[in-house]
């Protein structure tokens, strides 16, 4: 295993809230906006405001639906989002190892 | 990031992932269709049996084949609406569906076998389908953490082991109704509840 670089973190998750989101999807896959706002106890702008950018980098994307006439939004982990969640916990792990 | 801060991130982290994992289950209304179908089929399968229905045991074959078929049907049409709701797509739901149909066929596959070959009493899928529902039940608690279900499974196994004793008597199909209802439309009532709770 190489050294720690912290260059290497990925700014995208490193955020608290988006690590937070981050973590819930690597087991969950996908879930609904309002379960991830209580899961994280964040407000609806903040949390839009996060998955946006986790939508940006490629990492979640969203998809619109009803539920009767409610609409709801589903926030869905990319591959690309697991493969930096799993590259972000080996960079934090090499940060534990290094002491 | 500090040893500390880093410590409290990754106990966040944790809770996160196991919040994640379990989520809420969302196949109750499965459990309500099929806790109904079968017990039809056993209403009717009671009433061929005490004359109330002019029906030959042979002909009770096709009266099982369109129950089970219209449980099929119904949990298809069901699942294709399904994909689209959040909680359908989460992992745990995912695997439990899985799960589930896989369990469905098996028993599905049984009683093929039974009604096909006549090597043995069909009154033997209730000690089969209660002992197999039992464990696809204790799975689901596992998978959901939700200690009650536990309950439901033992309640299951009982009714397997008691259902031997019970075979050769008319009553028993009664008995399955019942426990079919109690056991798998209680249960089934009591997930769509919390889901209508849950998404109020």
């Amino acid at each position: 295993m190489s050294a720690f670089d912290h260059n290497a973190l990925d700014d995208v998750i490193h955020g608290r809230a988006r690590l937070g989101i981050m973590a819930y999807l690597s087991t969950a896959d996908a879930a609904d906006f309002v379960s991830l706002r209580d899961a994280l106890a964040l407000s609806d702008g903040n949390l839009s405001t996060h998955v946006a950018k986790l939508e940006d980098a490629g990492y979640v994307r969203t998809k619109k639906s009803f539920a009767g006439k409610k609409p709801q939004t589903t926030v869905v982990l990319t591959e690309a989002g697991r493969r930096a969640y799993t590259a972000y916990l080996d960079q934090l792990k090499r940060l534990l190892q290094r002491g | 990031m500090t040893k500390p801060s880093l410590a409290d991130d990754v106990d966040y982290l944790r809770e996160l992932a196991e919040s994640g994992a379990t989520g809420a289950p969302s196949g109750g209304k499965y459990f309500l269709v099929w806790a109904v179908v079968v017990t039809v089929g056993l209403i009717l399968t009671y009433a061929a049996v005490t004359k109330s229905l002019p029906l030959a045991p042979d002909q009770l074959n096709y009266v099982w084949a369109a129950v089970l078929a219209a449980g099929w049907v119904a949990s298809f049409l069901m699942g294709s609406t399904d994909g689209a709701r959040p909680e359908s797509a989460r992992f745990a739901n995912r695997l439990t569906s899985a799960m589930w149909i896989a369990a469905g066929i098996g028993l599905t596959a049984v009683w093929a076998g039974l009604a096909l070959s006549g090597v043995a009493s069909q009154a033997l899928m209730m000690p089969i389908a209660a002992a197999v529902s039992g464990v696809a039940t204790v799975a689901s608690a596992i998978i959901f953490r939700i200690r009650w279900l536990y309950v439901i499974a033992v309640a299951w196994w009982i009714v397997a082991f008691t259902s031997f004793f019970l075979l050769d008597r008319i009553e028993f199909i009664l008995f399955s109704a019942a426990a079919i209802l109690l056991l798998q439309g209680g249960t089934g009532l009591a997930l769509v509840l919390a889901e209508r709770r849950r998404t109020a």
